[in-house]
């Protein structure tokens, strides 16, 4: 029956509950600023109540917020009044009830949920959004996600920067829109295909899928507004180990 | 009758002067400079100042001013440049520079301007401009470089160089470099002895140039790209340094 | 004259007088300076001349070059007043002219010494100059005319001290014609280079001959006073007046000088290509501000002027304190010029360039130019030794 309320409701409740997380998130966020660093359930979050009449009123009225190992905000009332799940339907060996408890044993990636433990048992693609798309959904704090500014390239040439800040904030794309159709969320691994060529770019690969002239300049146009060159590489390297992100696993694959 | 009066008198256009007497006018200008400036039998058949066709101004050769054989040039499409020196990296290699600082044959300028905070980037590729009028040619004491009578191209006899370092202060485009290995000084050659004599047709910097920014090749062939690029009407054609009347063979634009 | 040895011609013409152990020790001492000092720039030609100079790709030409110039325009003035003198005869200044020949020999000498150490492979430039010679060229111009000046007035000298007074003569009029076109090739080298606007142009080469007839009556006042100076000797009546004419002349071409040096610059502020103006700026605001104004203007040109008013052209140590202060004004002059003309980038404005390069010689560059300094005191210290005589009887013809 749980089944059947996701199937026929689910895609509707999907988009709202893509609206709402944001500013839901924010409300929490305010509310919490002195929040500890690890996730606890707010003080009047053990009102179970949403709507007594039809017993759906289980689940903390206030947002679960993990600090760890990012800040993610997960919203009670969209998956149960809404999406129509039960207690059991994850308090039954997905999630312990006892707060903080999956951050303790530190399994809880992003990596565990692609395999489909935790929130990817429903969030495969099918039953709820794949867990890679719509990250700001649960990742309220997405811009902290970002690796930090700029990306740079140094093959097939030296050197090409790209900075995210402009592209996710000025011009709003999310970050499903690029990665992973269009970018692995990989150090490094654009690099690596050989297709990572100008020639790609004007087939609409890669950058050229907005760089095309019609939605953002043309790839073939403005060259040195990435492009940096030889000299422009060295002179950053010298400060590249702060922007180094060798030691930043892709979250999704946990490499 | 001297130049300046000329210049005041109404264009009567080229074509009610008969090639001939274009000719002879020019030699006569052209071989007064010569005296002027040590009397270079080079200037003699190099391209005109005074002869007011049709780039009168932007020092573009036209018909019958190419004086030798095979006359070599480059042209180069300088917003394509993106600094990421693949050029000067092959060129390295094929003709041995050494791994010092100030020693390099071609080399990528940069020129970063700022304009209400955002930066704009440059690159300009600059080497040896295989000038007509060679002033380092002209000062050498020994003739231990000399423009090769079949290409044009400014080539160095490393044995006959006493190491005066002349050419190096003549030269307007810091072409030349003290070669330790050789003890001699060194410069760009077009490749003439490491690929030309192996029969390839481009200069090791233009093969290597993933944008197609240097376009090499002989300005006398109409077949030639360079010859086209630089005939092509109403396109923005310059060079470096045009004032000190060294007539280069190496040309900008922007393509 | 074949028969008369060579020790009989340094019997007439020594001066046994000067061999007091002072005098020894100075010889020896200036020879000690310009072996240690030209050392410097042997070790060029065992580490590399890259290696042992602060030369860049940029600026090919150092102090070495510019010193070079100093003791080579020297050379000119110092051999153009002697051949004058012998030639028209008259002037006052013959009484003094065979020293300054003497002087000229050894100026170009330490030129020579100069630019020996600093040319890469001057072992190439002895054959290649005469099998490949390139007739366009001012540097071969000036290497070969100067070669055939010293050569000129050698035998002008050796004719002098053995009494061939027609021989020194067609020699000496040979030499100082080849003195004066070789520093109009020395000036041409600069004036005729477009890619540095600081040199090119027509005034450059007036200017170096200028600065010749500076130096040499500079260097005519300075040694004649020396000579006496280091005899204990008061000068003799003709001597003196002969000096004294030098330091009219001195005093004449100071003031030529200094206003071709104004115009010089000051056309570089009213128009022409940036290069240019930018490397005036170099001298007037920029790096080698204090060379021009302290060094050049103030030591080199406006001092002396001053002393030698105050002089009357009669008080010998004063006028040759002044021609001491014009050398070394035009020793930094000739600096300041070929530094000027080759620190300023000639791609400005790409790769984030200083405006000025900024070049200090190095330690072995100072060393070739104590060299060259030990190589003037020394040969003059001797010539005064050993053909002092020569220097100090009347004209020989």
């Amino acid at each position: 029956m749980i089944q059947h309320n996701i199937k026929s409701i689910g895609s509707v409740l999907l988009a709202v509950s893509f609206l709402l997380a944001p500013p839901l998130a924010s409300r929490s966020l305010a509310a919490e600023t002195s929040a500890a660093d690890t996730s606890t359930i707010k003080d009047n979050t053990h009102k179970f109540l949403y709507d007594a009449q039809t017993k759906k009123n289980y689940g903390p009225k206030a947002d679960i917020v993990w600090a760890k190992p990012t800040e993610v905000t997960f919203n009670h009332k969209i998956h149960t009044m809404d999406a129509g799940l039960t207690c059991t339907s994850c308090h039954k060996g997905l999630f312990s009830m006892k707060a903080g408890a999956v951050l303790t044993s530190g399994e809880m990636t992003m990596a565990a949920m692609a395999e489909g433990k935790f929130c990817g048992t429903c969030h495969d693609g099918s039953t709820a959004f794949a867990t890679n798309t719509q990250c700001a959904s649960c990742h309220t704090k997405v811009n902290e996600l970002l690796p930090p500014d700029p990306i740079v390239w140094t093959k097939p040439v030296k050197a090409v920067l790209f900075y995210h800040k402009p592209h996710t904030e000025d011009y709003g794309l999310a970050c499903d829109e690029c990665h992973d159709s269009l970018f692995a969320m990989e150090k490094g691994a654009a690099e690596k295909a050989a297709d990572f060529t100008m020639k790609s770019l004007y087939d609409g690969k890669y950058c050229g899928k907005c760089h095309n002239g019609t939605t953002a300049f043309a790839s073939d146009t403005r060259c040195n507004t990435c492009h940096i060159g030889v000299k422009g590489y060295n002179r950053i390297s010298g400060d590249n180990e702060s922007h180094d992100q060798k030691n930043q696993k892709n979250p999704h694959t946990g490499k | 009758m001297n130049i300046e009066d000329l210049e005041k008198e109404k264009n009567e256009g080229i074509g009610s002067l008969p090639l001939q007497e274009r000719r002879e006018f020019l030699k006569m200008g052209l071989a007064l400079t010569g005296v002027f400036l040590g009397g270079s039998i080079l200037s003699m058949t190099s391209i005109s100042h005074a002869s007011n066709q049709k780039n009168a101004d932007m020092d573009i050769p036209s018909e019958g001013q190419y004086p030798y054989p095979k006359h070599y040039g480059m042209i180069m499409r300088q917003n394509r440049c993106v600094g990421c020196e693949l050029c000067v990296e092959a060129c390295k290699q094929s003709n041995h520079v050494p791994n010092d600082h100030g020693a390099w044959r071609t080399a990528i300028q940069e020129k970063i301007t700022r304009e209400n905070s955002t930066e704009k980037r440059e690159f300009r590729p600059v080497l040896c401009n295989q000038c007509n009028r060679p002033p380092c040619v002209r000062v050498c004491p020994t003739k231990a470089t000399y423009k090769d009578p079949e290409t044009g191209i400014v080539v160095m006899d490393y044995k006959k160089c006493i190491g005066c370092k002349t050419c190096m202060a003549a030269c307007p485009y810091n072409a030349r470099y003290f070669n330790e290995e050789k003890y001699a000084i060194d410069k760009c050659n077009f490749c003439i002895d490491t690929r030309l004599a192996e029969g390839k047709k481009e200069t090791a910097c233009a093969a290597a140039c993933p944008a197609r920014v240097r376009i090499f090749g002989d300005l006398k062939d109409k077949s030639t790209e360079i010859y086209r690029l630089l005939h092509t009407p109403d396109s923005k054609i310059w060079v470096l340094r045009p004032d000190t009347g060294a007539l280069p063979n190496v040309f900008y634009m922007n393509a | 004259m074949s028969n008369i040895s060579l020790s009989a011609i340094f019997a007439e013409t020594a001066e046994p007088c000067l061999a007091t152990p002072e005098m020894n020790r100075a010889t020896i001492f200036f020879l000690i300076v310009t072996v240690v000092g030209l050392s410097c720039g042997v070790l060029a030609f065992i580490f590399g001349h890259h290696t042992i100079y602060n030369n860049t790709r940029e600026m090919p030409w150092g102090m070495l070059i510019s010193t070079y110039a100093f003791w080579a325009i020297t050379s000119t003035g110092l051999c153009m007043y002697a051949a004058m003198s012998h030639v028209f005869g008259g002037t006052r200044m013959g009484m003094i002219s065979n020293r300054m020949v003497w002087m000229s020999i050894i100026c170009i000498m330490g030129a020579f010494a100069t630019i020996g150490v600093e040319i890469a492979s001057p072992h190439r430039m002895l054959l290649y100059n005469i099998i490949s010679p390139n007739p366009l060229s001012n540097i071969w111009w000036m290497g070969t005319l100067y070669g055939l000046a010293v050569g000129c007035m050698i035998i002008e000298f050796a004719g002098i001290v053995t009494g061939l007074g027609k021989l020194a003569l067609v020699m000496g009029v040979f030499g100082a014609l080849a003195e004066v076109l070789a520093n109009s090739c020395l000036g041409g080298v600069f004036a005729t280079l477009p890619a540095r606007p600081y040199w090119y142009g027509a005034q450059l080469p007036i200017y170096f001959l200028t600065s010749a007839f500076l130096s040499g009556a500079a260097a005519a006042v300075l040694f004649n006073y020396l000579a006496y100076r280091i005899r204990n000797e008061k000068m003799s009546t003709t001597v003196h007046l002969a000096v004294k004419s030098a330091g009219k002349a001195m005093t004449l071409v100071l003031i030529l000088y200094s206003v071709a040096t104004f115009w010089r610059l000051v056309s570089f502020y009213v128009g022409g290509p940036e290069l240019g103006r930018t490397a005036a700026d170099a001298l007037i605001t920029g790096p080698l501000a204090l060379n021009f104004w302290v060094l050049e203007v103030g030591i080199g040109l406006i001092i002396p002027i001053v002393l030698i008013i105050l002089s009357r052209l009669e008080n010998m140590s004063m006028l040759a304190f002044a021609g001491f202060l014009i050398l070394v004004g035009q020793f930094v002059a000739r600096y300041d010029l070929v530094v000027a003309g080759q620190n300023v980038p000639q791609n400005l404005g790409w790769d984030n360039l200083p405006t000025h390069f900024s070049y200090v010689p190095s330690f072995f560059e100072f060393g070739v130019i104590a060299g060259s300094i030990g190589v003037v005191a020394f040969g003059f210290l001797m010539g005064e030794r050993v053909f002092g005589k020569t220097f100090t009887q009347k004209e020989h013809h």
